[in-house]
């Protein structure tokens, strides 16, 4: 034991075991496949026609802001080329289907049906649509679990989207909660700010959503303001979630400024 | 005796399955301790083909899947298969509230294990130890004559 605590080669015993783990995996997954199954085959034919219509206007819509998008990221692009600073590039990202919880309630672990084999690694951020959600802890061959952002031994580096306060944001170990630990009483953090990932600690990368904050309490008694977050990602209901490969650079490199003109 | 693990082998599967299957937010805290159940019947009812070797292996596939530090499982479980070596001939005596007492006392005693070993490598462990142990002996009759006449229709 702890041989696994300290040393690296335990992890291809473990890779091996995941292989055997797999069966068990997908058997504990069939009853809410099945669930999902269910739901799927008994939609009715119009319920199916109006959803389909939605998603072709949603569709219109996304594509009409793509546009936009590629215009302003090229003129991004060209401005951080005036400020000498490195290219902001797309992310890739790979979708990833929830198969389980982990079932200790004193921890917030999911499994992903995507592992090693699929090129996914240990600290590889993970979203689903409405924000962040948390990271890769442990890669076996096929899955991979997952450390949810609302885990009491999570923190996260963020940054309020209003005027860039830093703060870091720790898991509080309820699903629906997350502290904005160590923010002075002066900070400028409102009820209603959202928060965003900061790319300091460069495991997240920039700019994706995290939270909106709910509670801002100043008490005379304690040196920092207790500030409550509630997290944007479903991280109790997203049954499909985003693996994202991080192509970006976001701080400039050390040698990037050296070797800038004065 | 190949024909014996063909029977145990899948009880255990089914054990793990249960061990990691989604359940309602309260009950997962007496989620009972489904694969030290099914060893503690394999080595009850036959300690000659079940042992220490058995929850050794059992335990690595645990910890997998459960994520935790490589070999936890492992030696709680095989302390416990030895624990229940040193005790099978009395507990066969036992009528079922007794078993069922013994088993809270045993899967206490593992679970313990599992904390003070969890403890000492990582600097912190899960101390849920009571709920877990009251869920898998009230839940033990039941499994225990489930796995009893499995056991009997395959003859192993």
């Amino acid at each position: 034991m702890l041989a696994d605590r300290y040393l690296a080669p335990t992890s291809a015993v473990r890779s091996t075991l995941g292989y055997l783990i797999v069966p068990v995996q997908w058997a504990s997954s069939i009853p809410g496949r099945l669930g999902l199954w269910a739901e799927e085959s008994a939609m009715s034919h119009s319920s199916l026609l109006e959803d389909n219509n939605r998603l072709r206007l949603e569709s219109l819509v996304l594509k009409q802001k793509v546009q936009q998008m590629i215009a302003l990221r090229a003129e991004n692009n060209r401005l951080r080329e005036l400020l000498n600073t490195s290219e902001q590039l797309d992310d890739e990202i790979l979708v990833a289907e929830l198969i389980g919880v982990d079932p200790d309630p004193y921890t917030h672990h999911i499994i992903i049906n995507k592992g090693s084999s699929h090129g996914v690694f240990v600290g590889q951020p993970i979203l689903d649509a409405q924000g962040l959600m948390g990271q890769v802890i442990e890669v076996l061959p096929y899955t991979s679990r997952v450390l949810l952002v609302a885990d009491s031994n999570h923190a996260i580096p963020v940054q309020v989207n209003r005027n860039g306060v830093r703060a870091i944001a720790v898991g509080s170990g309820r699903l629906d909660e997350l502290n904005l630990i160590y923010v002075p009483d002066t900070a400028d953090i409102q009820v209603g700010d959202q928060l965003v990932s900061s790319g300091l600690g460069s495991r997240y990368p920039k700019g994706y959503p995290l939270g909106e904050i709910i509670q801002v309490e100043h008490d005379p008694g304690q040196p920092f303001a207790q500030v409550l977050a509630k997290p944007s990602a479903y991280l109790d209901r997203s049954r499909y979630v985003l693996l994202v490969f991080s192509m970006e650079s976001e701080l400039p490199s050390v040698m990037a400024i050296q070797e800038a003109p004065q | 005796m190949i024909r014996a693990y063909v029977v145990i082998l899948p009880t255990f599967f089914v054990a793990l399955v249960l061990a990691v299957f989604p359940m309602a937010n309260l009950l997962d805290y007496i989620r009972p301790e489904w694969v030290a159940m099914t060893l503690i019947f394999w080595v009850l009812v036959s300690p000659g083909k079940a042992g220490i070797f058995l929850g050794f292996s059992m335990g690595l596939l645990l910890d997998v899947l459960h994520g935790e530090i490589l070999g936890l499982n492992a030696l709680a479980l095989s302390i416990l298969a030895y624990l229940c070596m040193l005790l099978h001939s009395r507990m066969r005596l036992y009528n079922t509230v007794q078993q069922s007492f013994l088993i809270f006392v045993l899967i206490g005693l593992y679970l313990l294990v599992r904390f003070w070993v969890e403890s000492i490598v990582m600097g912190q462990g899960k101390s849920a130890l009571l709920w877990p142990s009251l869920g898998s002996a009230i839940i033990w009759p039941l499994w225990y004559s489930l796995l009893f006449s499995v056991r009997r229709y395959f003859r192993a």
